[in-house]
């Protein structure tokens, strides 16, 4: 219990760093933002007149301490201002894109895992076998194959010559199985190498040679004796992981044109719209540290050593 | 971007006596051809000039012609020639990856010598940054100060060395706090060395060796985020040749004329690829030697 409350405290300061990470931004950066902002709406390079009454209004004008606990109590209260090139609040902008990030994230999570426990287990069972010499190779060359042209090639093979699936966009579940894919394929390979390990090193133990000598069925041992110790460690990769995942993310969404964050981002980016960008660092950081949070929570479920030590001290 | 195989040593319990020979055999195979692959690129590319005889930027009549005895790699949406083109976004690609590593180390350990030796406040500051910097995902990051400091190459090499030299800096700030302990350490200021001299001559190449391995695994990484961003835009600009920006090129005749995205496309991932053995073939040798000289 002691730790839960701890491990969540640290998770309020990290939202708090970063929260000021992002206000540090928008101080620091060149240019004055209310000249921007005018420039953009008026489409014509401001008067001084203009600049100064829009200062006062966005409150540029006020001491550098008090716009910065204003920025404070507005992340606090999920107020982020308003987007400059949709006049719509950032933080109502950045909760409709979540969903579809979420959904990405965790088809690509479950593709990966999907594939690297099979393969990472066959492997193991056999090493220097065809499979364990062939997942090698392809998890060499799916870490170093950059997103950006995983995505095209897919779109190419799949979405041009074979027809069977869509290429950009997000209104249909099948519109999810590329990006999917092309996320998944660097996690698919690291996961592999690290189930293949674990397992490997599960395999020389006592307690299975005691299964086998009980007549257990090879199956049952692989994916039971084996694999589910080895499952412990690998909720601590998979939690590392999500950083990753959350940034593939940015530009795979970009690439099929999917609704999620990532691309939010981008188009903020490519507009200069300074406060949807400061809302989507402190959104995505706060998505990382959240599913971080989450990952070592599970770990600690998952672990009866873990739980039963941390319990004790509480 | 952050490196895959860094997570799969995490893990990786305590290998098995096999497991360790064949992992180390492995590790010269992967050295060697990734040394290969490198040397080619960076030769072909030293040549480029040379061997090319297209200008890089200068347009011609055929348009999205399909690779040919005159255009290797074909011609690109204005004309241009792809082979010159890629050839020269080596240069580009490779040595904004070069400069921005450079960054990172120099970032890294200064920040951690700084932290390490002083202590008190300026390590507070630097460790409690780090806290922070670590806490917002890399690419997203260095996107919003591109976002907020404004595209190009120098912003893009600015960007992803200031939030990238973190691990470098915890490092070394672990590596100076450990390395006062060790015997020869005390020995040399038990001989009266200063603290100064104990840092440089003593501390600093225990520190260089580990930045090293940690600098050759990121190698492939760097080449990745720098690419990735211009491919989004956020780098070099048209109609400078940069693997990721001529993808970006590439995706809008992607359905009429695929060979303009993928031959830059190939010739990163196998950059890329090159990078990532070398690296790990580099760092399980210098792994070893720092094992074996401690």
């Amino acid at each position: 219990m002691r730790y839960l409350v701890r491990r969540t405290a640290s998770f309020v300061v990290v939202l708090f760093g970063v929260s000021t990470l992002s206000f540090a931004l928008g101080v620091f950066a060149p240019g004055d933002p209310a000249e921007l902002f005018l420039e953009r709406a008026l489409g014509r390079p401001p008067t001084d007149v203009q600049i100064k009454e829009q200062r006062h209004q966005m409150g540029l004008d006020r001491p550098l301490a008090e716009r910065y606990l204003a920025w404070l109590t507005g992340v606090t209260r999920g107020d982020l201002g308003e987007s400059w090139s949709t006049g719509r609040g950032v933080f109502t902008e950045l909760i409709e894109a979540l969903p579809h990030t979420v959904i990405l994230a965790l088809a690509a999570l479950t593709a990966a895992i999907g594939v690297a426990v099979p393969v990472g287990v066959a492997a193991a069972a056999r090493p220097r076998s065809l499979v364990d010499h062939g997942s090698r190779i392809a998890a060499v060359l799916g870490s170093s194959l950059p997103s950006f042209f995983l995505g095209y090639l897919l779109m190419l093979v799949f979405g041009v010559h074979l027809r069977l699936l869509p290429v950009v966009g997000a209104s249909s579940a099948s519109h999810l199985v590329l990006p999917a894919v092309t996320l998944a394929a660097s996690l698919a390979a690291t996961f592999t190498r690290v189930i293949r390990s674990n397992v490997l090193v599960s395999l020389s133990e006592e307690y299975v040679r005691a299964a086998r000598a009980r007549g257990v069925s090879e199956g049952l041992v692989l994916f039971r004796h084996a694999l589910q110790p080895s499952l412990i460690p690998f909720i601590t990769i998979v939690g590392l992981s999500l950083g990753h995942l959350l940034s593939g993310a940015v530009i795979v969404e970009w690439i099929f044109s999917w609704p999620g964050l990532g691309k939010l981002g981008v188009d903020a980016i490519n507009n200069r719209d300074y406060p949807l960008i400061q809302g989507w660092v402190l959104v995505m950081s706060a998505a990382f540290a959240a599913s971080n949070l989450m990952a070592d929570l599970a770990y600690m479920w998952a672990d009866p050593r873990v739980r039963l030590a941390r319990g004790a001290e509480a | 971007m952050i490196a895959d195989r860094d997570l799969s040593r995490l893990a990786g319990a305590t290998p098995t006596v096999p497991e360790i020979r064949r992992e180390s055999l492995r590790g010269n195979a992967a050295l060697r051809i990734g040394l290969a692959i490198v040397i080619v690129l960076l030769a072909l590319t030293m040549a480029a000039p040379v061997m090319s005889p297209y200008d890089p930027l200068s347009t011609g009549p055929a348009m999205l012609e399909r690779p040919s005895l005159l255009h290797p790699m074909g011609t690109d949406a204005l004309g241009r020639d792809l082979l010159t083109r890629v050839l020269f976004g080596a240069r580009v690609s490779l040595g904004a990856a070069m400069m921005t590593l450079l960054l990172i180390v120099t970032a890294g350990i200064t920040l951690g010598l700084l932290s390490g030796y002083y202590g008190g406040w300026a390590d507070a500051f630097v460790m409690r940054l780090a806290d922070v910097v670590i806490s917002v995902p890399t690419l997203i990051l260095a996107l919003a100060v591109v976002g907020f400091f404004g595209a190009g190459l120098p912003a893009l090499v600015f960007a992803l060395s200031g939030v990238w030299w973190v691990r470098y800096a915890r490092l070394t700030r672990g590596l100076v706090l450990t390395g006062r302990e060790h015997a020869f350490v005390e020995a040399a200021r038990a001989l009266g060395a200063g603290d100064s001299r104990i840092l440089l001559r003593h501390i600093l190449p225990q520190i260089m060796r580990s930045v090293l391995v940690l600098a050759t695994l990121d190698v492939g990484n760097v080449v990745l985020a720098v690419s990735g961003l211009t491919f989004l835009g956020m780098g070099a600009q048209p109609p400078t040749p940069e693997w990721g920006a001529m993808i970006n090129e590439g995706k809008d005749v992607l359905f009429v004329a695929p060979h303009v995205m993928l031959f830059p496309g190939l010739t990163l991932s196998l950059a890329v690829l090159g990078c990532n053995l070398l690296g790990e073939g580099l760092a399980d040798e210098i792994g070893d030697l720092g094992s074996r000289t401690l």
